[in-house]
């Protein structure tokens, strides 16, 4: 995790707890989003019946939740946990809204 | 319940247990060599694949790696149990010998 | 792996487990006692003989429903067995036309006037209103005294806590095979550690799977997006995952329904394995209908195959497709987490690993408060954290066997001809919860573990007795009948009440590590071999 050098003590924890935050933030909401919105672009591009991809995908989706939150608080820091979050969100997003309006849903 | 498949886990987690340091120095005589501990994690191992065996075949495919897994879980804790809390007599010690294995 | 990526696990593992650890704990119980739902059914009905001849139960269940409900719009009719109770049946009756929008029945659970149990004997069963152990299935994901989505959100938040737990402490842990067998003993925080460890990876590929298998049957609340994102319309992927007979109008022709026996029959030989349940559509009426659907017992799959017969011929109309791979595997998670299909030695397994997790819940949270108490400043005036943990401890993971002690009690004790007896049992479990929470809140930490504990342990040691003396299904009549499900309950409850008894024994005998006043005593055994967390 992120180290604060050269900062007072209460600093260095406020600066911490705040680290900390940020990786909540990147592991509950922005990670479910994330890990939804994956789900989505799978359910469009897994080769397959729909009922099936849609099924598969929804399973990925669940693991990568797990995934994400253990990634959140693997980053190099918090800042760090909440871009690259964000970003595969946005892809995704983009993927599935690209998908949906190209071929439609059923 | 296959019991071979059980009883095969059970002796596979006993060879895997036996075959650390501390458990080793406990229940069994001589000294834990490199060659002793990789035979007997071979013999771990045998004895695990020969109750996946056992399971699959009193089984089928779809019940019995599920009843393997079963067994597997149930002979580490039979095994961790046994090497843990069996009283100290319960032991593998040969008479004194004046080489080591 | 970088000793930064481990730490930042092994974080996220104590804080993922710890902050909704209680909820957890009460799930991992909830549901370990679930996987003996139909043996708790009729320990919970001492009234109640064994079922013998299901095919004489189907009759007079049919019977029944055409006696008091013959224009209703559908039955269910489950499909009696050996373990059972009996058939616990329930109907929908015409939808009226003059009633409001809105003022429809709620839930087939809720209503008392559209349900009944037949009995072995055939005959509508006048034991005692209990909810049985079909309780404990619903409690571990439904809750209670909330809406079931509320609770069903938490209980789905908690378990990817859970998920997240596994995976990150599996990760953290340096040495985890190699530490597999150890266990030191009387070493405080090392030995809670070893123990917690122990639980937590002996039975790892269980906690695995019912974890990940639990947020599974929970898939369409928590991840409804994939559906969202194919389809328009959600029926277009229920209808395919879930296939029905094609549904028939009413036509208000009077025609005797076949008997149900028949079917059942022509059903299992078709489908080579057991019926488990039969729907019939339309009863009475030209248009009837009658599914019948695959027992799981005979398949890992927990979505059976169906039949779907015509009402009045008896002749085969409709076989459900099959649904595809994906639909298959998650079919057979839920299978898995459900363990319908476990004969008598995997459902035993099934038992011991929920045993574990929950032994493993419990360890984690005391491990929390363990490794903290050595490190306190000033041990006579723990922060506040310390001290809510320590306590929400004692009110759950021993109050819960309290509750549990009580609502088994109640089931014994309450008046047989009380209203809303079923509900009343329940009420009861979170009474006695409520007070050892109390005891827990105001008594001494050390001393509050051994009255909870010790008082759940006498009640739970006390019920064999009871049931031997004052019902006609004690130890010794179930073993000689050969009932052995409910000798085997009444053995757990009385091994699960002597532990408890053991507990609250060494607690009481505990001689603590770390005295007022010293600080760090641990420092001098820092330098000791120990797997990381």
């Amino acid at each position: 995790m992120s180290r604060t050098g050269g900062h007072s003590h209460a600093q260095a924890r406020w600066a911490r707890r705040g680290d900390i935050a940020l990786r909540v933030l990147a592991a509950v909401p922005l990670g479910y989003a994330a890990s939804s919105l994956c789900a989505m672009a799978l359910a469009r591009l897994l080769p397959g019946t729909r009922s099936g991809t849609t099924v598969a995908a929804a399973l990925i989706g669940l693991a990568l939740c797990a995934v994400l939150a253990m990634w959140a608080f693997a980053a190099r820091s918090g800042w760090r946990a909440v871009w690259t979050i964000s970003v595969a969100g946005g892809v995704a997003a983009g993927i599935t809204w690209l998908s949906i309006a190209v071929t439609g849903r059923a | 319940m296959s019991c071979a498949t059980v009883l095969l886990c059970i002796c596979g987690f006993l060879l895997f247990g036996l075959a650390t340091e501390a458990h080793h120095r406990r229940r069994c005589s001589g000294v834990l060599s490199a060659r002793r501990c990789t035979a007997m994690r071979a013999a771990g191992w045998s004895s695990l694949v020969a109750a996946l065996l056992a399971a699959v075949i009193g089984g089928g495919w779809d019940f019995g790696p599920v009843r393997w897994t079963g067994a597997v879980m149930l002979g580490a804790g039979a095994a961790f149990l046994l090497l843990n809390f069996a009283p100290a007599w319960i032991c593998y010690k040969r008479r004194q010998r004046h080489w080591e294995d | 792996m970088s000793k930064g990526f481990r730490q930042s696990q092994g974080f996220l593992h104590t804080w993922s487990g710890l902050l909704l650890g209680w909820i957890l704990f009460l799930v991992f119980v909830a549901g370990t006692i679930a996987f003996y739902r139909e043996g708790l059914n009729r320990w919970m009905r001492p009234e109640l003989a064994r079922v013998e001849n299901p095919m004489r139960v189907l009759a007079r269940a049919q019977t029944y429903l055409a006696h008091k409900a013959p224009h209703a719009k559908s039955w269910f009719i489950p499909v009696a067995t050996r373990q059972s109770a009996g058939s616990q049946l329930f109907w929908v009756p015409q939808p009226d036309p003059n009633a409001p929008k809105g003022s429809g029945r709620r839930g087939g659970r809720g209503r008392r006037d559209t349900q009944a149990l037949i009995g072995a004997d055939g005959k509508v069963a006048t034991v005692r209103e209990t909810r049985g152990g079909d309780f404990f299935y619903r409690l571990h994901f439904d809750l209670h005294y909330m809406p079931v989505i509320w609770a069903r959100w938490l209980v789905g938040f908690a378990s990817m806590m859970m998920l997240v737990a596994i995976l990150s402490g599996v990760v953290t842990h340096k040495k985890i095979f190699r530490d597999f067998f150890t266990l030191r003993r009387s070493k405080g925080q090392r030995s809670w550690l070893d123990g917690h460890n122990a639980v937590a990876v002996l039975a790892l590929p269980f906690h695995l799977m019912i974890t990940y298998t639990g947020l599974v049957t929970l898939m369409a609340l928590l991840m409804p997006w994939a559906v969202i994102a194919n389809y328009t319309d959600e029926r277009a992927i229920g209808a395919v995952l879930f296939p029905t007979m094609p549904v028939v109008e009413r036509t208000g022709r009077a025609a005797p329904l076949v008997d149900l026996r028949r079917i059942a029959a022509d059903a299992e030989r078709r489908l080579g394995a057991p019926a488990s349940s039969i729907q019939v559509s339309e009863p009475g009426d030209a248009a009837a209908r009658i599914t019948v659907s695959q027992s799981p017992i005979s398949t890992l799959n927990t979505r059976t195959p169906q039949l779907g017969y015509d009402g009045v011929t008896g002749r085969l109309l409709w076989q459900s497709p099959p649904t595809g791979a994906a639909a298959e595997t998650a079919g057979v998670m839920i299978g898995l987490h459900a363990g319908r299909f476990a004969d008598a030695g995997l459902r035993f397994i099934y038992f011991l690993c929920g045993i574990g997790g929950t032994l493993m819940v419990a360890s984690g949270l005391v491990l929390w408060t363990v490794k903290r108490r050595e490190r306190l400043p000033d041990p006579r005036h723990p922060h506040l954290g310390f001290r809510i943990v320590e306590r929400l401890n004692i009110a759950v993971i021993a109050g819960l066997p309290l509750g549990i002690a009580g609502l088994f009690w109640a089931n014994r004790l309450l008046d047989i001809g009380m209203r809303n007896r079923a509900e009343w049992e329940i009420h009861w479990m979170f009474i006695a919860w409520a007070i050892a929470a109390i005891v827990a809140l105001l008594v001494r930490p050390r001393i509050a573990w051994q009255i909870v504990l010790g008082l759940a342990g006498a009640l739970l040691v006390a019920l064999p007795g009871y049931n031997a003396v004052l019902t006609p299904r004690g130890m010794l009549d179930a073993v000689a009948s050969g009932d052995f499900m409910l000798a085997g309950i009444d053995t757990a409850m009385f091994v699960v009440g002597l532990a408890l008894l053991l507990i609250a024994r060494r607690v009481a005998l505990h001689r603590s590590v770390a005295r007022p006043g010293r600080r760090a005593p641990s420092a001098s055994s820092a330098h000791e071999e120990r797997p990381t967390l």
